[in-house]
């Protein structure tokens, strides 16, 4: 059984169809991409199966559970974790709060009672968030706050806290956007060791196209709304329906 | 209202509404609008405001506040308190139809200088930003009038046309229509005719299409640089010169104190909020409710007049939490 | 807002031993605990005995306790708006719900006064609890006004329908009775002990100050205090990150409102009177000013902002000239905090302290600004 699976998912604004129709199924372990030109409806498919929005028609499943219907943090503590396109942080806090944030979320789920509790106390959210820092490398500027980081810093730190949240699932929208060259390739190593070291399923969506047929398992492409076409990066690279809907073939 | 049922209220306020006479029923309809017309004329600049250029502005009592002095100045001469008490009397005694017109132009101007100082700086800044700033500037200006004119209230010396039921040349006073005070008929025609000004403006003239263009999809019209151009400018001003209308209005229907600015202020952001930001129809029905309940009040539980107002908001934003009539763009 | 409870960014240039155990020290509990305490015993005697206000006062005291009480009650509010991010216009709600809960309670049931300021703080979550299903759905702005509407609909509640059980403005009068059946609380002390803290009121209205400083602190120092920000900072990222952001707001609003009424039972017992006007608008207002001006976010600045408001009101008000003038001015400095100052009057302080630390970065400032440089401030935050 796949891990997260849609189906006929479609997503309509009034009179506007943002998706249509959308089947996808990503398995267990894999790293899957999602292209298509600006406004194919990349972040509103990510938006509705994260329960962001709501699906006019059409399922969500995960791991079994329907999606369709639950809030937003309900979907997270199941183990979906998703990073956002622009650095949405915490901006007068320190990285370190940032990531605590999440790990105290993960840990003791969507709401606890202890704010008679000194938070140091609790010593798996510490490690989990001293795991965390040190594996996305900002455990030197841990004290730093947020908002000061150079935007490079403030990306990762975005993907920081969306890996705090201990995720099996976990969506990337477009991370590596605005990074120079340096960062990028951290990034992507970063991504691969996701994948291999903590077992983590990724969804990536990404406009660089040497980093989807890089290191995608497999890649769906959405245009308008549909879902032109799915597989290996071997077979998307040749589809005549997506060099159509790219103008030109694969372009970065 | 005891252990009474639902049910049994409502058909007890029917019984107590329908079962007045001609001229009650008439007198009841006039205070509701009366006291609809004053909230709307307020609550259509807030709403306007807030729902094109997403400014909150609690300053906006300031205009009615104002307009109901300045109002005051022109049309009568009368000795104030505070700064002013060793003056003796003041004012240019021009009578009240010389306050309603030059009032309003006055506010007008001072509409303008509130949006370039006030406001423009504020657009790109945190809604509590804006509305603690304006709550600030109201409080603070309150104070100011409290210190130049006293604390003490006047009234409105209200001229002899103006007294008693309506009285038309030639036939006199209508049959039926003895409950109908001439001052709040007044308040009613000319606010009615002041709304449709507004709504003309924003259907016919180009100025009102670019403000519903820039409200329609406010990124789009930022781009074209429209957000902070004159079309703004000019109904944030028109807005303020109503307020400023209802302070003459309101000052002659009640009193004239330092506080007034926040006591109207508050019920008035409560109507656009409950009709929904963004949508002028919604203050309008807003403001009709307001008055119909103020109405319903004062003939079935006098003691619940003030309150009503505020039960009525409560209740319909625990069922409808964007308003009765809700913009599509809630990203607030 | 300015945050609290996180390390300053410490720079090379100056590494005191000494200044850093400071910065960490200032932050405990036990420190916090000291401090409060120390304030309470010495604020009285120190006030009366102020140039400017022993003329005022002419060493009437119970002034240092309204300021006290309603230090409690900022501190509470900006549980919610510093920490939180939610503002409320309404909070009178509170503040005056619990004090008609303290006397009725006091006239109709049992008076003893710890009994009937529980009934009060319990009164006034109760009331909470029924508004936050109501508040809890609306954004930001409405949130804040709605709540106002909610605090003028139990005004006129209160004012008239209610007049035979409120007594509207000639209010309800709470008769003394002794603590817990034991301690006069108007058991006036002589000596030494005199000149701090007068009588036994005072001790009782400093004991929850006290009470109230170490239960923030507590909240702060929790995981409460780490998710309250975040949902200040950005909501949206903290429910995606898992939270139950409606949840974490209910209690803070909870907090807050108990905070408040507890700070309304306190006034209602020490003034033996519970009066309407504790429902109106202007105490929502004024509690907003009191924690804007202090300084949000921070435990310092609210009871600031209350010392500096009832200074204002106390006594300026009580100068000739200038007296008529104490609104107007804390409008005005209220008015300026939020249009440029963000941090307050407690954020100007700790900024102030801040730069006089390190000579060489407050040089080189000063050397920009000279040179013409305009320094263009975000409008959130600026410079710690």
């Amino acid at each position: 059984m796949a891990l997260l699976e849609t189906n006929e998912l479609t997503k309509e604004f009034g009179g506007l169809t943002a998706l249509q129709d959308v089947d996808i199924a990503v398995e267990e372990g894999e790293l899957v991409s999602l292209i298509g030109p600006n406004g194919a409806g990349k972040s509103t498919l990510i938006n509705t199966i994260t329960g962001r929005l709501t699906p006019t028609q059409g399922t969500v499943t995960y791991a079994g559970t329907d999606l369709v219907g639950m809030e937003p943090f309900e979907i997270a503590q199941i183990g979906v974790g998703r990073t956002f396109q622009t650095a949405s942080i915490l901006p007068e806090l320190t990285v370190r709060e940032n990531v605590q944030v999440a790990a105290f979320a993960a840990e003791h789920g969507s709401f606890r009672i202890n704010f008679l509790s000194r938070r140091d106390s609790f010593d798996e959210v510490q490690r989990l968030t001293d795991d965390i820092l040190d594996t996305i490398e900002l455990d030197d500027k841990a004290e730093t706050e947020a908002a000061s980081l150079p935007y490079g810093d403030k990306r990762r730190l975005e993907v920081a806290i969306g890996l705090a949240t201990d995720p099996d699932l976990l969506f990337m929208d477009e991370p590596t956007a605005g990074m120079s060259p340096a960062e990028t390739e951290m990034t992507v190593d970063l991504i691969k060791k996701l994948q291999s070291e903590w077992g983590i399923t990724i969804f990536l969506v990404e406009h660089d196209m040497d980093i989807v047929f890089n290191i995608s398992d497999r890649i769906f492409t959405l245009h308008q709304g549909e879902l032109i076409a799915k597989g290996t990066p071997d077979e998307i690279r040749d589809h005549p329906a997506v060099r159509e809907a790219y103008l030109g073939g694969e372009e970065q | 209202m005891g252990s009474r049922t639902i049910h049994e209220t409502a058909n007890s306020v029917w019984f107590e509404v329908a079962g007045m006479t001609l001229d009650a029923a008439v007198g009841f309809v006039f205070i509701a609008l009366s006291v609809a017309s004053l909230y709307l004329l307020v609550a259509i600049g807030l709403s306007i405001v807030f729902g094109s250029l997403k400014y909150v502005n609690m300053a906006h009592g300031v205009l009615y506040l104002g307009g109901a002095y300045i109002g005051l100045l022109i049309a009568s001469s009368e000795e104030y308190g505070g700064l002013l008490s060793e003056y003796g009397a003041i004012g240019l005694d021009l009578g009240f139809v010389a306050a309603l017109i030059l009032t309003p132009i006055i506010i007008f101007v001072l509409g303008v200088a509130m949006e370039r100082f006030l406001a423009k700086p504020f657009y790109d800044r945190d809604l509590l930003d804006q509305l603690l700033v304006t709550f600030g500037v109201l409080i603070a200006a309150q104070e100011l009038f409290a210190i130049v004119f006293g604390r003490t209230g006047t009234i409105y010396p209200r001229p002899d046309w103006l007294s008693g039921a309506i009285s038309l040349p030639v036939i006199g006073t209508p049959p039926g229509l003895s409950a109908a005070s001439t001052i709040r008929v007044l308040v009613v025609t000319l606010t009615l005719l002041l709304i449709a000004v507004i709504f003309a403006f924003f259907k016919y003239t180009d100025y009102g299409l670019a403000v519903r263009a820039g409200t329609e999809d406010s990124e789009m019209a930022e781009m074209l640089g429209i957000r902070v151009g004159r079309p703004f400018l000019l109904i944030f001003a028109i807005g303020a010169a109503y307020a400023g209308v209802a302070g003459v209005l309101g000052g002659s229907l009640f009193n004239v104190t330092n506080s007034i600015g926040m006591e109207i202020i508050i019920p008035s952001l409560v109507i656009v909020i409950m009709g929904g930001v963004g949508s002028l129809r919604g203050t309008v029905v807003g403001s009709l409710l307001a008055g119909l309940v103020f109405a319903v009040a004062t003939v079935v539980e006098p003691s619940m007049t003030n309150a009503s107002i505020y039960l009525l908001a409560i209740v319909v934003l625990t069922i409808r939490p964007s308003g009765i009539y809700p913009s599509a763009k809630i990203g607030q | 807002m300015s945050t609290d409870n996180v390390q300053p960014d410490v720079e090379d240039e100056s590494s005191l031993l000494s200044l850093d155990t400071w910065d960490r020290i200032k932050h405990t509990e036990r420190f916090i605990f000291l401090i409060s305490v120390g304030f309470v015993l010495t604020f009285s005697y120190l006030f009366s005995r102020a140039p400017v206000v022993s003329d005022v006062t002419q060493g009437y005291h119970g002034l240092t306790i309204t300021i006290l009480i309603w230090s409690i009650f900022a501190l509470g509010f900006n549980l919610l708006l510093g920490q939180t991010g939610l503002l409320s216009f309404g909070h009178a709600m509170f503040f005056g719900t619990a004090s008609y809960a303290t006397a009725l309670f006091s006239i109709h049931v049992f008076n003893e006064p710890l009994t009937i300021v529980l009934v009060g703080v319990l009164s006034a979550i109760a009331i909470g609890a029924v508004a936050a299903l109501i508040l809890l759905r609306l954004h930001t702005v409405y949130f804040a006004i709605v709540a106002l509407a909610i605090g003028q609909f139990l005004y006129f509640l209160a004012s008239s329908p209610l007049e035979g059980i409120t007594k509207g403005i000639n209010g309800l009068t709470v008769s003394r009775t002794p603590l817990l059946g034991l301690i006069d609380l108007d058991h006036r002390y002589s000596g030494i002990l005199g000149e701090l803290f007068v009588n036994n009121s005072y001790l009782f209205v400093g004991a929850f100050f006290v009470a109230v400083v170490m239960f923030i602190t507590r909240i702060r120092k929790s995981p409460y205090g780490l998710i309250f920000k975040a949902i200040r900072e950005n909501e949206t990222r903290a429910s995606f990150v898992g939270l139950d952001v409606w949840r974490y707001k209910f209690v803070a609003f909870l907090l807050s409102g108990g905070i408040a009424g507890l700070a309304g039972s306190l006034l209602t017992l020490n003034k033996q009177l519970a009066i309407v006007d504790r429902l109106y608008w202007s105490i929502s207002g004024d509690v907003v000013v009191m924690a804007v001006l202090g300084g949000l976010g921070t435990l310092a600045g609210p009871v600031i902002g209350a010392f500096v408001w009832f200074y204002f009101q106390g006594i300026v008000n009580g100068l000739p000239t200038l007296g008529d003038y104490w609104l107007l001015m804390l409008a005005v400095s209220f008015t300026a905090v939020v249009w440029a100052y963000p941090d307050g009057i407690w954020g100007m302080i700790t900024s102030l302290t801040q730069e006089l630390r390190e000579p060489k970065t407050l040089a080189a400032k000063v050397k920009t600004r000279v040179a013409g440089g305009s320094s263009a401030e975000e409008s959130d935050g600026g410079e710690r």
